[in-house]
């Protein structure tokens, strides 16, 4: 029942979460992420690739084990027969982080990361979004890598 | 019974009122006002109107507009922003259908958005103009947007719906968070049409304002500049609300065209039948009797009660007194007389609205939930069981009554509460009274940031942007303390939202809790939800032992389940029906700022005297409060004779409000010398009061604060008044009361010296009958007040 309300009235100037800087000495992104900075038409975003061996696992299976599974098991699970043409070793896959869960127009796409097959390596592209002005950025990156030879 | 005088089952109004002036009730009538008749001014259908919205209109028997009608389209033609303020059924509707009828036959890329103040209205009004666009024959979507709509059907209104009928809180929580989503209406959004916006008044007017500042952002960013068409009830500003409300320069519409026949206004006090304890029948008997009077002589007639329990005993009565099925109905014979009140089924509801449109239903007992402008057909007699508490409200509870010709009829059935008694015996107050005011404060610093937030969620503010009053606080100020509190980021000449939560959520534009409690019956072996309560009724209406009326049947409330919300009975025969009481209790939890300014320890009570004459006036302080309303017992009342035959325990946990207050003591210098009756009337009057008069200075609605006064408060040891905001955390209202103390007391004392009443009234400290001859004292507290206050 009892739902406090922020006062507005609150005193300006205290450190606030966004404000790294307050927080004393923050390392700058290249230190923890090594990656570059990627100029787009849109403005720079901050983009880190990572090349890994098909025997690499995360979590249960190794990454060559999705070479194995067939369109028809693709299409079964993702209940949409047009999945049997695919093919993953020629997939683009394609993940976001958001600043909330909740949906609507306040979240923030901050992150989206790219991966495919190239010979014997999962070849990941991150674009990452520096601060709040910067999120059209990441869609030239990632529009050029999932319209180019790959399917979808 | 005095109808046996009535050979004949019909007869009509006249009858019924000759039966009324021909009975002993004549010498219970105080006053009988008869408002003549008026002629309809009329206007040819602009050359300009669609032929074919023309001949839909002639199809309907309607030839001609009436004068206001014609007004409005003129108006909003010209790309002007309208209020219409006329009666109820002046056919307001059109005011609005027809412009953006005609604006969408002619261009149907054209979008529109209507808000209703609740879902059940918004329902009614879709389903007027569905029936329109369906006799136009053109294909015309239009659809309501509210937390009913199923998902799978959202995707479809938010495509291609050509009028979206929703609610404020849906625009707020569900459509603009979501514009993107929207595009098309936003796109091309040319009318928002907001109906009943006298009902948009205090805190949820000033939410609701600031709603529609969204509004124009979100409308902006798509490039559109929509007109805005405003209706509203009889109050005594609408120009000045709308405008607030809208941000828009408004038209004022207010001349009715529409005729009206003889309308009899008739105050009516039930007998005195106890003449020395001075009691009088009960005016729930007296309603059922005068609406016995009226529905045997074969006139639809509405029934107001004040609360749902009264409703449900009203309908019972009226139900057995007039042979009606009681109980469960038998098929295939639906009863003439209804029950019609928040808790009943959507679907039930759509139901009896129907049945009083066309007739099979021919009473109707309601809450004030019929007060709006729900259609419901012609009706003519109304009977109000009990002032319904602002003359606003009894003119629109009156006025749902009414035809173009022929006679209609309001009775006012007074209740033995002191504010009824002085209404019924003066009733040449309420004609004289104007419609109270309806105020709003959309630049309250709490509610503006609130929706800030909201704001800033849905589009990043821009350097420079604007988001109401710059000289009250401007903008960029609010904003900035956004971002120190982490909520937006300022960075690249814009503010993002840069919180996970989603802000609208969290904020709820009305006091209500949303969350219903269901009503389960489990006489048969398969059990079925038969209606719901809100929150907040539901430890008066459901607790276990509670007999629970519906529709005029009975239920015993078996159990209570609060973590579940769900209240489980079974169909009972009872003789009698519960009602329970409420104890309310303001505890101080901490005090922000004492008489002199900020306290210095929260927890040790008031501040020394000695600091009141630095700062004036009666010591006050302010801080936070719980208001604490606990269900102590429910009476068992026998039906037909209101005996008190026996009590329970009601066991549910206490509902508490955590608020913000101002509070103020009467040092014991300035109550010497008057007898402890005086000093409490006096403060019952100083409360009374300033609840009365700080709604002018806050620009709230009355609804929105609340007076509470001990004659020895635990806290402060001295007779205390506290004032307090009605809302969760508090709204800033107190806090402001706190700071214009001064200017209240002077505007209290100047209405308690210049009101002409001998020793109270409703417009001043209340009426003596409720709290003794308090008007010599509460003037001389508040002398006390100013007195100390002028001293440098």
């Amino acid at each position: 029942m009892n739902r406090p309300l922020p006062s507005p009235d609150a005193p300006e100037g205290r450190a606030g979460a966004c404000d790294p800087a307050a927080a004393g000495t923050v390392p700058s992104l290249q230190e923890v992420l090594p990656g570059r900075r990627l100029e787009t038409p849109a403005g720079p975003c901050y983009h880190v690739r990572w090349e890994h061996p098909l025997c690499f696992r995360y979590g249960a299976a190794p990454l060559k084990e999705a070479l194995t599974v067939s369109g028809r098991t693709l299409a079964v699970l993702g209940r949409d027969e047009s999945l049997e043409e695919v093919t993953l070793a020629r997939a683009c896959f394609m993940d976001t982080e958001t600043t909330g869960l909740a949906g609507g127009t306040g979240t923030y796409v901050f992150l989206v990361g790219v991966g495919w097959f190239e010979g014997d390596l999962f070849v990941v592209d991150q674009y990452f979004m520096e601060d709040y002005d910067r999120e059209p950025s990441l869609s030239p990156p990632s529009r050029r890598t999932s319209e180019g030879s790959r399917q979808w | 019974m005095d109808h046996a005088a009535a050979p004949h089952p019909d007869g009509g109004l006249a009858a019924a009122l000759d039966d009324i002036r021909g009975s002993e009730r004549a010498l219970c009538v105080t006053a009988w006002v008869t408002l003549p008749e008026r002629p309809g001014e009329y206007a040819d259908f602009p050359s300009w109107l669609d032929p074919r919205i023309v001949k839909v209109l002639r199809a309907r028997g309607i030839e001609r507009l009436y004068r206001h009608q014609a007004e409005a389209l003129e108006a909003v033609r010209e790309g002007r922003d309208i209020v219409v303020v006329t009666p109820t059924a002046s056919g307001k509707t059109l005011c609005y259908n027809l412009p953006v009828l005609q604006a969408t036959v002619s261009d149907p890329a054209t979008r529109s958005l209507y808000l209703f103040p609740t879902k059940a209205l918004a329902q009614d009004q879709m389903d007027e103009v569905h029936d329109f666009i369906t006799a136009l024959g053109l294909d015309l979507k239009t659809f309501t947007y509210d937390g009913d709509t199923p998902p799978a059907a959202r995707r479809a209104v938010r495509a291609a719906g050509h009028i979206v009928v929703t609610n404020p809180d849906m625009l707020h929580t569900g459509i603009l968070p979501h514009h993107t989503k929207w595009v098309k209406l936003f796109e091309n959004l040319s009318y928002v049409v907001i109906d009943e916006i006298h009902n948009y008044r205090g805190v949820f007017g000033s939410h609701v304002a600031n709603v529609i500042r969204r509004l124009h952002r979100i409308a902006e960013f798509y490039g559109s500049r929509p007109v805005f068409i405003c209706c509203s009830a009889t109050i005594a500003n609408p120009l000045e609300l709308a405008s607030t409300l809208t941000g828009r320069k408004m038209v004022l519409v207010d001349k009715n065209g529409a005729p009206s026949g003889p309308r009899h206004f008739i105050f009516y006090n039930p007998p005195v039948v106890n003449r020395e304890l001075g009691i009088r029948r009960s005016a729930v008997l007296e309603a059922s009797r005068l609406a016995q009077t009226f529905l045997r002589r074969g006139v639809p007639t509405i029934v107001f009660a004040r609360s749902r329990v009264t409703t449900e005993v009203l309908l019972s009565y009226i139900k057995e007194a007039l042979g009606e099925p009681a109980g469960r109905e038998p098929e295939g014979r639906p009863s003439r007389v209804r029950g019609y009140r928040g808790g009943y089924l959507p679907s039930q509801r759509r139901e009896i609205e129907r049945g009083l449109r066309d007739g099979s239903v021919q009473g109707v007992v309601s809450t004030n939930a019929l007060e709006l402008g729900i259609d419901i057909g012609t009706l003519e007699a109304a009977v109000i069981t009990g002032y319904p508490g602002t003359v606003a409200s009894t003119w629109q509870q009156a006025g749902r009554v009414g035809r173009r010709t022929g006679e209609s009829a309001a009775c006012l059935v007074a209740t033995s509460r002191p504010l009824d008694q002085f209404i019924v015996t003066n009733p040449e107050y309420f004609l004289g009274q104007s419609p109270e005011h309806g105020l709003i404060d959309p630049d309250n610093p709490q509610i503006r940031s609130l929706h800030l937030k909201c704001a800033a969620f849905e589009l990043p503010f821009v350097d420079g942007e604007h988001f109401g009053d710059e000289e009250r606080t401007p903008t960029s100020r609010l904003l900035g303390r956004l971002e120190a509190a982490g909520f937006v980021r300022h960075v690249g000449g814009r503010w993002h939202w840069s919180a996970d939560a989603f802000p609208a959520e969290s904020i709820s534009l009305r006091t209500a809790d949303a969350d219903n409690f269901v009503i389960i019956d489990t006489t048969d072996p398969q059990p079925r939800v038969i209606g719901e309560v809100d929150r907040f009724s539901a430890p008066m209406l459901i607790h276990e032992g509670a007999i629970y009326l519906h529709e005029g049947r009975q239920y015993h409330v078996d159990r209570l389940d609060w973590e579940e919300q769900k209240a489980y009975c079974h169909e009972v025969d009872s003789d009698y029906y519960t009602d329970a009481n409420f104890a309310v209790e303001v505890k101080v939890l901490s005090v922000e700022l004492g008489p002199g300014g900020p306290a210095e320890d929260a927890g040790s009570g008031p501040g020394p005297a000695r600091t009141r004459t630095a700062e004036g006036g009666l010591p006050r302080y302010l801080g936070e409060v719980s208001v604490t309303a606990v269900p102590t017992i429910y009476k068992k009342i026998k039906f037909h004779t209101h005996e008190n035959i026996g009590w329970g325990r009601v066991n549910l946990p206490e509902q508490t409000l955590h608020t913000e207050a101002v509070w103020f003591t009467l040092p014991p210098e300035v109550t010497s010398g008057l007898a402890s009756e005086e000093v409490q009337a006096g403060l019952v009057g100083l409360g009374t009061l300033m609840a009365n008069v700080a709604p002018l200075f806050l620009m709230c609605d009355s609804r929105d604060i609340r007076a509470f006064t001990e004659v020895r408060s635990p806290f402060t040891r001295l007779p205390t008044v506290y004032l307090y905001d009605r809302y969760p955390g508090g709204i800033g209202l107190a806090r402001r009361l706190y700071d214009l103390s001064a200017a209240v007391y002077r505007a209290a004392l100047r209405l308690v010296e210049a009101c002409a009443c001998s020793e109270g009234c409703p417009s001043c400290v209340g009426p003596a009958a409720e709290v003794g001859p308090a008007k010599p004292a509460t003037a001389r507290f508040l002398e006390a007040a100013l007195r100390e206050d002028e001293t440098p």
